[in-house]
């Protein structure tokens, strides 16, 4: 049964017809490719540009041999790591290709810049730190992330001329990080507060950093990405649970609702809007559509039903609304104990593009 | 946080356990009988084939349904276990006492603590990191206290972020080292952290930040490191002073990675073993390694290989110092029941080998656990595909005459002292060891380890000399067990150890 499912899933290509449900009005179908992984059989895709080329980590589960990845056309490759590393991972991809992640040395952790032209570059840290992290990149080569010493975790911002500066923190705060940079130069990510909380906030050139807050009631927040618009993704946590949020200038933090369980998160948004998640409903995880026309959809009643894949969690989406996601295959996704219909640490986790049929 | 009932399935459940409660105690008192039998007179004349087996290969109880599936289990200092189960049920703490063999219900904690890293603190409450928020790969910046004797849930002080798998470490100052666990999928909480009982606060080593697979392996060293034996390759030290760092050891022998193998502490020594595959191409390994970190350069060394490979198995301590692998599939993929491991093996520290054991009933795999208890038996119990049962495990030691007994010891001892216990079997016992009340999950206990105790004759006794330092023995709660000549250990006194 399983080597049928993965024979068919060996197909690469599935073309679907659109359902005729209630909501097909703007209902959107995709064909679903498995996208493949380094040896080990896991990955999990992060992020996909407007050329669809595919970047994350690969090798096997729980972050054993994991190795950064970048997907142009067919082809997987490893981006290897720093020297004495045995662990990398990719988190964006700009326009043109360049790769940003993190990779362990012998004894810590780096953020890295990789092209195809120059491979794999270590981009330090702070001043005085020993460790860092790059989480996001915009089309001019900038990047965001977090650098680590012995006064703490702080947001950087990388450029090629000035090397990585500090982003500082809200007032009061201790720590930072950024997540997402857009053209404009708007990084967003995280940072505490005098309270000791952690607040989603907005960095722009040339202004003090911005508290964005949290939804009501909640106490803590954070920003995953930012669109070319403005517009913010992330998720804030409180006591009734994580909600995905959309924030924008002029109407601030919305919730973004969840298929029916008390989670979900926004892990990314493009410059039309669109926004990709996770949030539970009854069954567990599942990934997450969401656009103004149509809320918050269940990524899995968008795809073929006969291809025995669960996407628990829509990671990215470019411009084209191509979307890279990732979770299960499964023999039978009746069976809670077979593999991984709800659960996809129980068995490996596959990345998928999906590509929008219109 | 309130207290929860159980459910009329429950009851079921503890109706059968009632029954089996009654096989329990016929087997134990063929345990005794078989026993005093083998102390009358030559041994092999009296005894019975079974119970002649069993002095060889140990024996297993039928398998008993419990209320919930132990994806979680503890041996608390009050000798009763505290286990919970998986996924959306994983908020179901309960309480299992192993001599009446009965359940009791816990408060719930205030979050979902499926997937979570604990150890115990030097007074015996429970420290228990991040956990599941909803969705597998989302973990919780939560950490809680259990308390054993309030039989109560207490909130801590966040950590740094959200950890899904992470492990904890008691520090040889009683501390707790907190690696690992998973952000959000693919995202790893890089940061390790140490929590400060009396501050209620958790200290950032943010010059220690690295990636590590989840539910690491870690060890305090002899020289107050931490020490990582698993599931990578590289073996690290963590110098957890200050704001932390990392220096580089060297590779396990094996030449892949042993995800889901289990690792082990005794006397300063690492035993890992089996581990890998996980998908369709690759299968699982039976060898197995040390690494004696008392050296000036440890290093390595591979010693026998089981005779079956395994994973999703666990590795437990015993109190003559062998060390007990139950559980596991040899079979390729994740958590594959078709290719069940049903012999235990035994490893023994001396001559470096396994004796294959007696089998168990089911297939103990993903999410099963395994529990040394104080009596000197082993719980195995839970598993994803198996469910909420559990069997115990009587080793060939049970089978081999009388016990040595312990008529007094301390509560209390104090790091170098020496210290009295009463016994009237002093001139026969051999040796004496302890071992750290186990919290264990996904093959990994993160809270025991053994030290073999120095001792000597005293009058109606033995005075034994605690551990020089932390180092050698974290603060908290051991299992002292006197061994006599023929391998047979008494059943334990929970002594806690203090500065």
């Amino acid at each position: 049964m399983k080597s049928t499912v993965l024979a068919r899933l060996g197909a690469w290509l599935v073309v679907v017809s659109l359902s005729a449900t209630a909501s097909a009005l703007w209902a959107q179908s995709y064909s679903v490719v498995d996208i493949g992984s380094l040896p080990g059989g896991n990955t999990i895709a992060k992020r996909i540009n407007l050329a669809g080329q595919t970047v994350g980590g690969s090798g096997k589960m729980y972050g054993v041999n994991t190795r950064a990845f970048i997907r142009t056309g067919d082809s997987l490759l490893s981006l290897g790591t720093l020297p004495g590393g045995d662990y990398s991972s990719a988190f964006d991809i700009n326009l043109g290709g360049a790769v940003v992640g993190d990779s362990n040395t012998a004894t810590t952790i780096h953020a890295f810049l990789w092209d195809a032209a120059t491979g794999m570059q270590d981009l330090g840290t702070l001043p005085g730190d020993t460790g860092s992290r790059a989480f996001g990149i915009n089309d001019s080569d900038q990047v965001v992330g977090y650098s680590s010493g012995s006064n703490g975790v702080t947001a950087f911002l990388w450029k090629k001329n000035t090397g990585m500066t500090s982003l500082g923190t809200l007032p009061g705060g201790n720590m930072s990080e950024a997540f997402g940079i857009n053209n404009a130069g708007f990084v967003v990510g995280v940072s505490s507060n005098s309270s000791g909380d952690r607040h989603a906030s907005l960095w722009i050139p040339g202004q003090d950093m911005q508290d964005l807050g949290t939804l009501s009631g909640n106490s803590n927040s954070e920003a995953h990405k930012i669109n070319n618009s403005g517009s913010v993704v992330g998720s804030s946590a409180g006591s009734n649970g994580t909600r995905a949020f959309l924030w924008n200038a002029r109407d601030g933090m919305r919730d973004l609702g969840t298929l029916g369980g008390d989670f979900s998160d926004a892990l990314d948004m493009n410059n039309n809007g669109e926004i990709v998640g996770t949030s539970t409903d009854s069954r567990g995880a599942r990934a997450f559509y969401w656009s103004s026309n149509t809320g918050m959809q269940d990524l899995n009643a968008l795809i073929p039903a006969n291809l025995n894949v669960v996407l628990t969690s829509a990671m990215g989406i470019n411009n084209a609304g191509l979307i890279v996601a990732v979770g299960a295959v499964t023999a039978d996704i009746s069976n809670r104990l077979d593999t991984d219909n709800t659960h996809r640490h129980a068995g490996p986790i596959h990345a998928f593009q999906l590509v929008p049929i219109h | 946080m309130h207290g929860k009932g159980y459910s009329s399935q429950a009851h079921g459940a503890q109706l059968l356990n009632g029954r089996a409660l009654n096989r329990h105690l016929s087997c134990r008192i063929r345990v005794w009988a078989i026993a005093a039998c083998c102390l009358i007179g030559t041994v092999a004349l009296f005894c019975s084939p079974a119970s002649a087996q069993a002095s060889i290969t140990g024996q297993w109880t039928p398998v008993q349904a419990w209320p919930f599936m132990a994806a979680h289990g503890h041996l608390l200092p009050n000798g009763k276990i505290l286990f919970w189960p998986s996924f959306d049920l994983g908020n179901n703490p309960t309480l299992w006492d192993p001599v009446a063999n009965t359940f009791s219900s816990v408060p719930i904690a205030a979050y979902n603590i499926f997937c979570s890293g604990h150890s115990f603190l030097s007074d015996g409450t429970l420290l228990v990191t991040g956990g599941h928020d909803g969705s597998s790969g989302y973990g919780y910046a939560y950490s809680s206290l259990y308390d054993p004797i309030k039989n109560a849930w207490t909130q801590t002080s966040n950590m740094n972020d959200a950890r899904w798998y992470p492990t904890n470490t008691t520090l040889p100052n009683g501390d707790v080292l907190v690696v690992s666990g998973e952000i959000t999928p693919g995202v790893y909480n890089t940061l390790p952290q140490v929590w400060h009982q009396a501050t209620n606060s958790w200290r950032s080593l943010s010059t220690a930040q690295l990636q590590q697979p989840l539910y690491p392996m870690m060890f305090v060293a002899p020289n107050g490191k931490v020490f990582v034996a698993g599931p990578d390759q590289a073996g690290r030290y963590l110098n957890t002073g200050g704001s932390g760092a990392w220096t580089f050891l060297g590779n396990f022998n094996y030449s892949r990675w042993r995800d889901y193998g289990s690792a082990v502490i005794f006397d300063g020594k690492v035993l890992i073993a089996g581990g890998d595959g996980g998908d369709a191409n690759t299968p699982a390994t039976s060898t197995a390694e040390i690494i004696d970190l008392n050296a000036t350069h440890p290093s390595w060394q591979y010693t026998a290989s089981m005779a079956n490979a395994r994973r999703q198995h666990n590795l437990t301590l015993l109190p003559d110092g062998k060390v007990l692998v139950t559980g596991g599939s040899n079979g390729f993929g994740f958590d594959n029941a078709s290719y069940p491991v049903y012999p235990a093996e035994m490893w023994d520290p001396a001559t470096g080998s396994w004796s294959t054991m007696a089998s168990i009933s089911v297939y103990r795999g993903y999410h099963s656990t395994a529990l040394l208890l104080p009596d000197g038996r082993l719980l195995s119990a839970g598993g994803e595909q198996t469910g909420a049962s559990a069997e115990i495990y009587s080793p060939p030691y049970l089978f081999k005459g009388a016990r040595p007994s312990i008529t007094s010891a301390p509560s209390t001892v104090k790091y170098k002292r020496s210290f009295f216990v009463g016994t009237p079997d002093a001139a026969s016992i051999s040796q004496i060891t302890w071992i750290r009340l186990g919290s264990v999950t996904h093959a990994f206990n993160q809270n025991q380890r053994l030290n073999h105790l120095q001792f000597a004759l005293a009058s109606r006794g033995l005075n034994i000399t605690a551990p020089a330092n932390g180092n050698l023995a974290p603060p908290g709660h051991y299992m002292l067990f006197l061994v006599n000549n023929n391998g047979v250990p008494s059943v334990a006194s929970i002594i806690r150890l203090t500065n």
